[in-house]
């Protein structure tokens, strides 16, 4: 019976083909902008993830002491780690499951000086293995090679040289167009004291070389100063933060802070999925340690604010899409429903007159609806990859709200991600036929075959 | 006119006898005119809650007017490239003259330290022209502190960024709410303790010296921008420039008087300080640095918009022609009738397509009505959301704007009567005969 069910829906969408096929249309085009619009979503997920696990020295997981988070640029000696306490923990991370590499930063703040203009800066120092691994580890290759390399010289991590990398921006408000090691580096320049900064020859002496001083508090609160040079030029990729940051090594982070405490403490694992799971492990461990410590995962807004607030303006976005869209099509498919129902009425009331139930006639329509829509469907999914191949051949580059930097338009079109969709608009259409034919099919096999109007 | 009356109650007529088959196309109409509608809507929700935003909240106005040097590409300033006192002065009294400027407020950004004894940070601040400013901000964001009083009622003083007054304990004991979707707060002061209320700002004087001045906490205000947040002061512009040891200026903003045209005073403005030689640069802030995260934003729901209408106008388009060339082709022997009797194709068209028209004029009257049902839900659910670097969720909104009605009602009309016009004329292409033995 269902066989023959199969065959008599078949037969009816080749029958009625220009309406199947406008039907059809409807069903793909609504499926193939959803999932270029979540290839979309999901370049924008892992573009972000990255940028804040990576680039932004958050970790999967990153551990603060108590408040420290909030209270680490006012209150540094209090909220930092020990000598006692970073090997305590470091330790205990060696047999954590998972974790690829344990990371140590100090985040600190102070004013970047050239001798005439000072500007604030806030600082992530870490030792230079690991600003190697998390600038060229795999996924940032892979995901974000743009935002990982540098604009201008070699950073502290590729160099045995001591110094600092800052924004271009920076260097800009600094006027140090110069980096450490380029040949214009005039190094007896940096020696110079400057006494009119009205005059113009001040400036030239100030752009000819790369030398800067850092003034600041150090973590017992007294007075900090140190000279470095700038060795290279980045971007934060967030377009807030381009006029302030700047890398340092752990070294000299500890030499102008005074101290050699640590602000936090972070964990990059081998698998993202296993966050959940190595933070509850730490968790547990955590309680044999006898300190008062605070834990976030990369997904928290308080420690990756960016990731969370461009994410959910994406969520919410792709919902108002997905809702509308959705509805579009559900429209677009009763409404083709309940024509081929009227205009098939005489059809209907002669097959109930030779004994079909009307469940039988329902199953008819529902069955042409799903083969029409599966059809529809595998169509979407080869659209979509073409389109998606075809998008992303092309290079084009696109902004991210309050980000610096331009970024390619990837759409990563997953085969996951179709499946689930597929399921969803075949519940869909299977819905939508059985409501509409409840509707319309409740009617006397006589009304039924009247001519219809 | 008598041919026209005709013709439409003759659509009407036909609609009114076909209304089962009519209602099929009305409902593509109707989900097609929302969907444009409400994406418009949301478009124009976000345009202004960003021009209050800047223009009030951030009292920019309409033009901004900063040395050449300055905010190239940042919104931080330099340090060093003021407007100078002689040149600020001859501005003033060309906009005075103009007679075109409504409020004209200045101010000095700065960098410096914070500390109230215990804790201390560094800043960026802005010296506020206090009274003007703070009818720049007006009507939304007049009170513009979420904690404690505004500048207005307790000069001199300092606001601070919220992040900064948590870093330095100020406690807040209850939040500000919202007066409306577009924002501002309601004018009452809301208990702010910060232990002790003075504080000292230093900072580095243009000739390297040391300066420092105490000024008493007014308020909490939230800048927006988590970056900013935690290092924002503000504080009256003679503060500032006693600080900086300077009577020059960063930037001055100038709203203008509702009517002038803007394209044509900043022409005249840009003219004069060439004429007089003076190194600024004058723009709105929807073209330099200050607007960037407006341009960015705007650029990515423009691109959405060309997507979502591409995706939307197929999906309606095509269940619209289906059901108009069902409709046209059903009725190919009744217009075969009518050319009989000795109607013209022409009249025939003008009966079809006006149809088609009053198909789209009530589909998309009733587009409308579900656009205001939607709209109202979305206000009274009160959802507020985050945007990437924004330290404050902002309402989604659906703003309801004429022209967006007009414009979807105008695509929609297109659509429909196009939908209708293509299979009508095939029809009528057919002889008499072959339209009366076809169907």
């Amino acid at each position: 019976m269902k066989k023959e069910f199969f065959r008599i829906a078949t037969k009816n969408i080749i029958r009625h083909w220009r309406k199947s096929l406008i039907t059809g249309l409807c069903i793909t085009l609504g499926f193939t902008g959803i999932v270029l619009l979540g290839g979309y979503m999901l370049r924008m997920e892992r573009y972000l993830t990255t940028q804040g696990i990576y680039l932004n020295h958050v970790g999967h997981v990153a551990i603060y002491k108590k408040n420290g988070l909030e209270r680490h640029l006012v209150e540094p000696l209090k909220h930092s780690f020990s000598e006692r306490e970073k090997k305590l923990i470091t330790d205990a991370l060696k047999d954590v499951e998972g974790v690829d590499r344990v990371g140590h930063f100090i985040h600190g703040q102070g004013f970047m000086t050239n001798g005439c203009g000072s500007f604030p800066f806030l600082a992530w120092a870490s030792d230079p293995e690991t600003e190697s691994y998390l600038r060229n580890h795999p996924l940032v290759q892979e995901r974000i090679p743009l935002l990982a390399k540098l604009k201008k010289g070699r950073g502290f991590w590729e160099t045995a040289a001591e110094g600092i990398v800052i924004t271009e921006r920076l260097s800009e408000l600094l006027e140090k167009p110069v980096i450490s090691g380029e040949s214009s580096d005039n190094l007896e320049a940096q020696n110079s004291i400057i006494e009119d900064c009205s005059v113009e020859e001040s400036r030239k002496i100030i752009s000819s070389h790369s030398g800067v001083q850092l003034l600041g508090f150090d973590f017992q609160g007294g007075l900090a100063a140190i000279d470095t040079n700038v060795l290279a030029h980045y971007s934060t990729g967030f377009a807030l933060s381009e006029d302030s940051s700047v890398l340092m090594p752990l070294s000299l982070a500890q030499e102008f802070f005074g101290s050699k405490r640590l602000t936090s403490i972070s964990l990059f694992l081998k698998d993202e999925d296993s966050t959940q799971d190595v933070l509850s492990v730490l968790k547990d461990k955590a309680k044999a340690w006898n300190l008062e410590l605070d834990f976030y995962d990369y997904k928290d807004q308080r420690v990756n604010p960016f990731y969370v607030g461009a994410m959910m303006f994406v969520y919410i976005m792709n919902l108002f899409f997905f809702l509308i869209v959705c509805g579009v099509v559900i429209l677009s498919l009763l409404n083709a429903i309940q024509i081929s129902i009227l205009e098939r009425k005489s059809e209907i009331g002669t097959l109930l007159a030779v004994g079909y139930k009307q469940s039988h006639i329902r199953t008819l329509f529902v069955i042409e609806s799903l083969v029409l829509a599966t059809v529809s469907l595998l169509t979407g999914i080869i659209l979509s990859f073409v389109l998606a191949m075809f998008v992303n051949s092309l290079g084009i580059q696109f902004d991210i709200v309050g980000n610096a930097e331009k970024l390619f338009l990837v759409l990563h079109v997953e085969l996951w991600f179709s499946i689930l969709l597929v399921t969803f608009f075949m519940l869909l259409v299977y819905g939508a036929t059985h409501f509409i034919c409840r509707v319309h099919l409740n009617l006397p096999v006589m009304k039924l075959l009247e001519r219809a109007d | 006119m008598h041919t026209r009356l005709f013709v439409l109650r003759l659509a009407a007529r036909n609609l009114r006898l076909n209304y089962k088959k009519s209602l099929a196309a009305l409902v593509s109409i109707v989900a097609g005119f929302m969907s444009i509608n409400l994406f418009e809507g949301y478009m124009s929700g976000a345009e202004d809650i960003f021009n209050v935003t800047y223009e009030q909240r951030f009292a920019y106005g309409d033009l901004t007017v900063h040395h050449s040097k300055a905010f190239k590409d940042s919104v931080f300033f330099d340090g060093t490239s003021y407007i100078a006192k002689e040149d600020q002065d001859k501005i003033l009294t060309y906009l005075n003259s103009s007679g075109e400027a409504d409020i004209i407020s200045r101010k000095l950004n700065f960098t410096g330290l914070i500390t109230n004894g215990n804790f201390s940070t560094t800043i960026m601040g802005e010296g506020i022209d206090v009274v003007q400013t703070e009818a720049m901000r007006s009507p939304t964001w007049t009170w513009n502190t979420s904690g404690g009083k505004p500048l207005s009622e307790n000069v001199p003083g300092v606001i601070l960024g919220e992040e900064l007054g948590r870093l330095l304990k100020c406690q807040l004991k209850d939040g500000a709410v919202f007066l409306n979707p577009l924002g501002g707060y309601i004018a009452e002061e809301r208990t702010l303790d910060c232990g002790r209320p003075q504080f000292q700002l230093s900072s580095t004087t243009q000739s390297g010296q040391s300066n420092a001045i105490f000024l008493n906490v007014s308020g909490v205000t939230n800048t927006l921008f988590r970056e900013l947040d935690s290092r924002y002061v503000e504080i009256p512009l003679e503060s500032a420039q006693n600080l900086m040891d300077t009577d020059g200026i960063s930037l001055m903003n100038i709203k203008l008087k509702v009517g002038v045209d803007k394209a044509s005073f900043q022409k005249n403005l840009i003219g004069f300080t060439k004429e007089r030689r003076l190194d600024v640069a004058v723009s709105s802030w929807k073209e330099n640095a200050f607007g960037i995260i407006y341009r960015q934003s705007m650029s990515f729901l423009n691109t959405l918009r060309g997507f979502f209408l591409i995706v939307i106008l197929l999906i309606v388009g095509f269940s619209v022609v289906a059901t108009q060339t069902r409709l046209v082709f059903e009725r190919i022997t009744e217009t075969a009738t009518l050319r009989s009797l000795g109607f013209k194709n022409r009249l025939i068209t003008k009966i079809f397509l006006a149809e088609a028209f009053l198909l789209s004029l009530v589909g998309s009257v009733f587009g409308a009505l579900l656009s205001f049902v939607v709209s109202y839900l979305i206000k009274k659910i009160g959802k507020f959301y985050l945007i990437g670097i924004l330290s404050e969720k902002v309402p989604f909104t659906i703003a309801l704007v004429p022209e967006n009605f007009l414009y979807s009602w105008m695509i929609i009309t297109v659509m429909t009567t196009g939908a209708c016009y293509i299979p009508l004329r095939k029809s009528l292409r057919l002889s008499i005969n072959e339209a009366f033995t076809q169907h």
